[in-house]
């Protein structure tokens, strides 16, 4: 990944984020299910470079952006219950939510 | 169709791909419904499999025995028909090839004393009951006699029942080797054709019977790339049926050799991959659970994470059965009623699991059950997992996920007492090294096996390197990676000569081996994305037994790596405890440590065996070998578990180093011949190991641990003030470590217990390429390096070694620079194209690179010559069949880049761009002359772009690297570069060195019908590197739909890569050239498609030779450089280029800033002239040759061998082979008409377009469909549109929009790739592999659907879920299959399933 928005919702599996250069991932954390930092951090691949912070106020308003297109569209679906789910974790998005994003690459010194 | 000088290389690169499916009644009800729905689900999948003028490659079931059936036949020959029913009861499907019909009756009898033998009693035959006259015509030909027996088996016991059937399918298999055995079985029957998956029932009579009936059904649909299709090669076979490649199965096959399990003869992968597993389970007694689990173990990374009675329990496996099966694979098998699906430890396969009202399903394809008749949520079997279904008629089917089937491995493990004791002698390290528990107090540390004369001063001097086959490169490449701890960068292609050539330089057998790489049907693996599964692993010394019945229990020592470091070479250098530290850091050890402990400090030596691999040349090598076999033998017997071949004792009384290649080939397969490989290892211990190449070669033939002693020694001497010896040979240490790792990946391997004779060899004689049994290009039995040959070499090893004179070690002649000169002199003007043809000819004369070089083109008689402009040299709509060769805008400066396209315009040839992403200003002006790559990276492939032209090139690998991606440090992503892909400057891009999206053929199809979706106008193309078994690979590519082959030789240039792949990985064009052709004529597939070949070509010779060896257009890359005026200073990797042609600097100032000196900027029009020149004087030297031959057009030459004849340096190569022509013609024509047509399985995707765009049409700007029901057979739905929009309207933001809504529908693969802005599809159900990739706007959304029970299920996608996406709106309401978003570099995404009960931490 080198760009882009990702909001997760679940459990992302194992090996993430390896090679990942940009963009950002939104994940949402479950605590009371055991899936915490130290989780998410297990699943990250050998080869991934990121960090892992606090969701920003930008980000924020990112997963807003992208949570309320997805509810928008579970609407269309008649998918009512769900709904009701995922309106509850956007309600505390700024405590459910981190962000994964790439550390910078030191550019390799030329030969 | 094998030809006698090339042994195997035909079998060995047999490939299956294909569809596979499963259905299990889970009440236990026995149906014939179970049966339909498996051939039905096939048929679904129809796109999954290959064929050949509308006829399918084959496709079969495996079902339970039709007792019914055979009960009725028992009562009408009046026996009890409960005999069907007896625990004792047998039925065998054999096939007899047409061949073999005639002498059908006799085989028959023959097979029947067989039986009678084995005392199996036949009760009732059938023969022929199949309706051939369905079959296709070609089918019909080759159909078949179909034999089936039933009988009774004497045994009383199952388990020797089913031992006893094994041995008679052997004795069958090896004495009436003609007879292919379908299945001979007391639970499954076996039933399959040559052709699509509706002509089971049609051609079997038995499969329409409402009596046939089967509780567990499998089905497999197969994609061959084999030249012709059998229907010996159809699956599913006695056990399972599998969609894949094995990469390791040389390995395997050897490993199950030495298990004493044979190889099927003349069998594929998969049939040796079933062929391993049931020999396991028939002559080991093992649970099909276990032989899957040992065949497929889990990667070691995860197994430490287990608890540790489960890794005992994969340290057993692995130590028993030491090489895993790697490479795609998703497998269905059966065992009695034991069923399991399994996918391989990358997840490169797909395979949904899933619960339809009365089934179990197992598929490659979720949607072949309609989303209704699903009751859960269908599920992708992630990376590694399998999953076993235990079900039977009666019983209701019980599912075993993967934690409950390692359960059951732990329990059959506990239950093996014995056996599992031997785990007390298998140590992970010495108990000794450090901490003395097992050592005597100040013990020194052995001496004994090396020399005692041995003496590190002379080591190296000048005349022993050079006597050992050291060259310039070696010493070079030693120096730079001591020093700087990685490995070697360079860039332009590889311009030495074959090995062949030169045999005054000494060349050792590595050097005339070249790496073979995974293409197409297989995947490179993406090292960097995967590291987790990467393991160098071996084990040394003697392996255990199953039953726990041998006499002395085994002893073995676990490295993480088969590299030793050794103390004795360094004696008086460098501390041995600092050395210990070194080996420590990588989990290994001292030579001398692994020595003592195997003999306790010699208490015990007996348990180490020292061979001497030196040999007086006058007594001849295959003496020599036969003796140190014997030898072997004699140690085994007497106890030795290691044997170390040493030869240090080279060049002392008339002695010379046996070359550790040939060694290890021959004493390896002796060891398994004679069943002695696993009570001992091999450790090589040689002064000839002097790169990465040798380790591979060595290990790859059957080394277990290397002790590089001169190698280590030398790199040694690179120790500078701020690097002691000890940071140089640590850094020496990693950069080999990792190289090998790279090595394995860039043929889909990651455990080197896997990695076997994977090379080809150019230029041996037969008697040295019987003990290599690897692929040999240019064999002969006069020309080429032979037995004889490495004696009188050694002779002059010899006298080199001891002449005391002012020794040369050997370096490669410089060449580009004088061919750049001649060319540049073109280009401005100076000469013209009569000069440069001479001149370049003088320089191929004397410095030989390439077999093209050995041959001349045979000159006509004078008065047959034409005059110049009678000739024609054109080829389609273009003047001359010349491509310059694909470069990318980030490798080359703007002005240089942009003269390429320009200069191709005005000479009228095809310019192909590299992967990078066009100037978008550029994007569709040159479209007749541009053709666009799609690679990896996918860096700014959108649906602009496929429209931009009529050339798309799918960039499987290029000859200078296979096998390998690329990387464009952040800095050189200048804003220029961001825009054209699609990306954001400064940020680092990576190209894997695989397509996440292409897994093996079905996947290249795939993508085929995407690129023509999005652009139906265009052609397309793809570029591979040449390897062994390109022939079939070729095949694969013409049945998968391109129009374009293009082969990259490995001559090729690059703006970087490393050395070692330039120069040791893949295989010269001409041989590339010739065996496709070849292979594409004898499948009757090469009219279809045009060759276009790459690779170090340099003059209108060249081409001509090309051309006239089967490619109809060569590419030029190096000569472009050069006429756009590179000095070949190979610098391009370092951005300091200073002519300004590779490198991203643009002005004088930039340049002297970065320390570049004289830099002179191209100036774009100037060049573009020069260029077009060259080009031209290029086509006129071509048009002069061909008037030459007297021949009027050149296409017409295409493949005609015959006006080529080898010159010169017959001794040394024997290129006959190349120009063999093709052995037949299987034309289409041969065939009776009519031939079959078929109703196109995807056409959803038009039709929505062609619907939509006649609204836009009159005037709509919105357009809504709907549709219910949409299946896997509907593929890229989406993308049609998205194209039509973009060449209608352009991609200028169209206010059109078009709105789909699918319900309940899981459409199939590559759903929205390349979509756009303006289109909004969503999905009620779920989709599959490759949905929205390449997508630059628009909306895809996945959600779940409804079933018959009003039950919210599915919502997930498949494998490469949003690869290389730009834009748009992606929402998938489940699971997404492994690897999404790779490559994604601006789309936004929502997975939105949640977390709704605590998370383990187990992830399978």
């Amino acid at each position: 990944m080198t760009g882009g928005r990702a909001v997760v919702l679940g459990d992302p599996g194992p090996w993430m984020c390896a090679g990942m250069t940009g963009g950002v991932i939104y994940q949402c954390l479950y605590p009371d299910y055991g899936f915490n930092r130290e989780a998410l951090e297990r699943r990250m691949a050998r080869g991934a470079n990121v960090t892992i912070t606090k969701i920003s106020k930008d980000g924020l308003n990112d997963v807003r952006e992208l949570l309320g297109k997805y509810i928008e569209e579970l609407e269309k679906g008649f998918q009512t219950d769900e709904v009701q789910d995922v309106s509850a974790i956007l309600q505390e998005a700024g405590k459910r939510f981190v962000m994964i994003n790439p550390k910078p690459l030191r550019p390799p010194s030329a030969e | 169709m094998e030809n006698k000088l090339h042994p195997g290389i035909y079998r060995e690169r047999e490939k299956d791909a294909c569809a596979i499916v499963a259905f299990i009644d889970k009440r236990g009800h026995s149906t014939h419904a179970n049966i339909v729905q498996t051939i039905d689900a096939l048929r679904k999948m129809g796109h999954r499999s290959g064929d050949i003028n509308g006829e399918g490659d084959g496709c079969g079931i495996s079902m339970d025995i039709p007792r019914d059936i055979w009960a009725r036949r028992l009562a009408g020959i009046h026996l009890s028909p409960h005999l069907a029913e007896s625990n004792s009861f047998l039925v065998g499907h054999f096939l007899l090839p047409a061949s073999a019909r005639s002498q059908a009756k006799k085989i028959i009898a023959r097979a029947r004393q067989i039986f009678k033998r084995q005392s199996v009693d036949i009760l009732l035959e059938l023969s022929g009951k199949t309706c051939d006259a369905e079959l296709g015509p070609r089918a019909r030909q080759d159909a078949p006699l179909f034999w089936q027996l039933s009988g009774m088996i004497p045994d009383t016991s199952r388990d020797a029942s089913r031992k006893r059937l094994f041995r008679l399918q052997l004795e069958i298999e090896s004495k009436l080797p003609e007879v292919h055995i379908a299945s001979l079985s007391l639970d499954t029957v076996v039933f399959k054709v040559q052709g699509m998956p509706d002509l089971l029932p049609r051609v079997f009579p038995e499969l329409r019977d409402e009596d046939t009936r089967s509780v567990i059904t499998l089905g497999h649909g197969r994609y061959s790339t084999n030249t012709l299709p059998t229907v010996e090669r159809s699956q599913p076979f006695s056990i399972l049926g599998h969609n894949g490649e094995i990469n390791t199965i040389e390995r395997l096959r050897s490993t199950g050799r030495a298990l004493k399990i044979e190889a099927v003869p003349g069998g594929s992968d998969s049939q040796d991959l079933n062929r391993v597993i049931e020999g396991l389970i028939n002559l080991y007694d093992l649970d099909v659970l276990e032989a899957m689990e040992m065949v497929f173990p889990t990667i070691y990374s995860e197994v430490e994470k287990y608890p540790q009675e489960l890794r005992d329990v994969y340290a057993f496996y692995r130590w028993f059965f030491s090489c895993s099966a790697q490479g795609p694979a998703a497998v269905l098998a059966r065992s009695g009623d034991t069923c399991m699906g399994s996918v391989d430890a990358l997840g490169l396969r797909p395979l949904w699991f899933g619960e339809s009202d009365y089934n179990y399903f197992l598929s490659s394809e979720k949607g072949v059950v309609d989303i209704e008749h699903n009751m859960t949520d269908p599920r992708p079997l992630a990376p590694g997992e399998k999953i076993a279904i235990l079900a039977g008629r009666g019983k209701q089917a019980e599912v075993l996920d993967y934690g409950a089937i390692q359960a059951r491995l732990v329990k059959l493990l506990s239950s093996r007492r014995r056996t599992k004791k031997y785990l007390n002698s298998l140590y992970t390290g010495i108990p000794s090294a450090g901490k003395n528990t097992w050592k005597k107090k100040n013990a020194v540390i052995s001496g004994q096996f090396l020399r005692e004369d041995f003496s590190i001063a002379g080591l190296h001097d000048p005349c022993f390197l050079a006597a050992l086959g050291w060259s310039n490169y070696d010493l070079m490449i030693r120096q730079r990676v001591a020093r700087d701890g990685r490995e070697v960068i360079g860039s332009m292609g590889h311009t030495g000569p074959l090995a062949s050539f030169v045999p005054g330089a000494l060349p050792n057998i590595a050097d005339y081996c070249k790496e073979n790489v995974a293409v197409v049907t297989n995947p490179a693996i993406d090292r960097e994305r995967e590291s987790e599964h990467f393991s160098t692993r071996v084990v040394l010394g003697s392996r255990p037994d199953i039953r726990g019945e041998k006499g002395v229990p085994p002893l073995g020592l676990e490295l993480d790596t088969p590299l030793l470091l050794g103390a004795q070479a360094f004696s008086g250098i460098i501390e041995v405890d600092r050395c210990r530290d070194i080996c420590a850091k990588h989990s290994t050890f001292l030579f001398e440590d692994v020595i003592d402990f195997y003999t306790c400090q010699q208490r015990d030596p007996g348990l180490v065996k020292l061979i001497d691999a030196t040999y007086v040349p006058a007594e001849g090598l295959t003496a020599r070998l036969e003796n140190l076999a014997k030898e072997t033998k004699m140690a085994v017997k007497e106890g030795a578990v290691l044997i170390v071949l040493d030869d240090s004792n080279s060049f002392k009384d008339e002695r010379v180093f046996i070359d550790p290649a040939v060694l290890v080939a021959y004493l390896h397969d002796f060891m398994i011949r004679t069943g002695i490989r696993r009570e001992a290892s091999l450790i090589v211990q040689s002064a000839a190991v002097r790169n990465l190449h040798d380790l591979m070669l060595i290990t790859g033939l059957g080394a277990d641990a290397l002790h590089p002693y001169l190698m280590w020694h030398i790199s040694s001497k690179y120790a500078a003030e701020k690097q002691d010896t000890g940071v140089v040979i640590d850094n020496t240490f990693s950069v080999l470590q990792k190289g090998m790792e790279k090595v394995m990946s860039t043929m889909g391997i990651h455990e080197l217990c896997g990695y076997g004779r994977i090379f080809s060899a150019i230029g041996l004689q037969s008697d040295l390429a019987a003990i290599m049994r690897i692929p040999n290009f240019c064999p002969s039995d006069s020309g080429g390096l032979s037995i004889a040959g490495l004696d009188e070499m050694a002779t002059l090893r010899y006298s080199k070694a001891v002449s005391g004179e002012e020794p040369v070690i050997y370096k490669e002649p410089v060449r580009n620079p004088k061919v750049g000169r001649i060319l540049r002199n073109v280009a401005v003007g100076k000469t013209g194209y009569l000069e440069m043809a001479q001149e370049l000819e003088k320089v191929a004369e004397d410095l030989p690179t390439g077999i093209r070089h050995l041959l001349k083109v045979i000159s006509a008689a004078k008065v047959q010559r034409l005059t110049m402009d009678k000739v024609d040299i054109s080829i389609g709509n273009h003047a001359m069949p010349l491509v310059i060769a694909a470069m990318s805008f980030g490798s080359q400066g703007e002005n240089s880049f942009r003269a390429y396209a320009e200069a191709a315009q005005k000479a009228n040839i095809v310019c192909m761009n590299g992967e990078g992403g066009e100037i978008p200003e550029m994007l569709g002006k040159y479209r007749r002359n541009r053709g666009q790559q799609i690679a990896s990276g996918r860096f700014g492939v959108f649906m602009g772009f496929l429209n931009s032209t009529d050339f798309l090139e799918i960039k499987i690998g290029q000859g200078a690297k296979p096998g390998e991606g690329g990387h464009l440090p952040g800095n050189k992503v200048s804003d220029m570069v961001a825009k054209s892909r699609h990306c954001k400057e400064g940020i680092t891009l990576i190209s894997p060195s695989n397509h996440h999206d292409i897994y093996s053929i079905e996947d290249l199809a795939q993508i085929i019908t995407e690129l023509k979706t999005a652009n139906p106008h265009t052609r397309v193309s793809v570029k591979i590197p040449v390897t062994s078994g390109v022939g079939t690979i070729a095949v694969g590519i013409a049945k998968a739909g391109a129009d374009i082959l293009n082969i990259s030789g490995f001559e090729g240039g690059t703006g970087a890569a490393r050395e070692h792949a330039k120069r040791f990985v893949g295989l010269p064009a001409e041989i590339g050239v010739s065996e496709a052709h070849r292979a594409l004529i004898e499948s009757g597939l090469r009219d279809g498609i045009e060759i276009w070949t790459d690779g170090g070509m340099r003059s209108g010779d060249d081409v001509l030779k090309m051309i006239l060896l089967g490619a109809n257009r060569v590419g030029l890359g190096t000569v472009a450089l050069m006429g756009v005026g590179c000095i070949s200073c190979r610098k391009c990797h370092l951005d300091r280029c200073p002519r300004g042609i590779s490198t991203q600097l643009r002005t004088r100032q930039d340049a002297e800033a970065r320390g570049v000196k004289g830099f002179t900027p191209r100036i774009l029009d100037a060049e573009s002239e020069n260029l077009a020149r060259l080009l031209n004087a290029i086509g006129d030297e071509i048009r002069m040759r061909v008037a030459e031959l007297g021949e009027q057009r050149l296409q017409d030459l295409v493949g005609r061998t015959d006006l080529l004849r080898q010159y010169r340096m017959n001794d040394l190569l024997d290129a006959a082979d190349i120009l063999r022509s093709p052995s037949s013609s299987c034309d289409p024509d041969r065939y009776p008409k009519p031939q079959i047509v078929r109703k196109p399985l995807n056409y959803l995707t038009r039709l929505i377009s062609d619907l939509a765009m006649d609204r836009f049409e009159q005037g709509d700007t919105l357009v809504r469909f709907a549709e219910e029901g949409v299946h896997s057979t509907d593929r890229a739905v989406g993308t049609y549109l998205a194209g039509a929009i973009e060449r209608k309207y352009g991609g200028s933001n169209p206010n059109m929009k078009a709105v789909l809504r699918l319900g309940s529908s899981v459409p199939g693969n590559g759903l929205c790739a390349f979509i756009s802005q303006g289109l909004e599809t969503v999905v009620e159900g779920g989709s599959q592999d490759g949905a929205a990739k390449g997508s630059m706007g628009g909306l895809l959304g996945v959600f779940k659907g409804q079933n018959v029970l009003g039950r919210r299920i599915d919502g997930s996608t498949g494998k490469s879920f949003a690869y290389g996406a730009m834009g748009g709106l992606l929402m998938v309401q489940n699971l997404a299959d492994s690897r999404a978003c790779i490559r994604m570099s601006g789309a936004d995404i929502v997975f939105g399933r949640r977390i709704t009960e605590p998370v383990c931490d187990d992830l399978t």
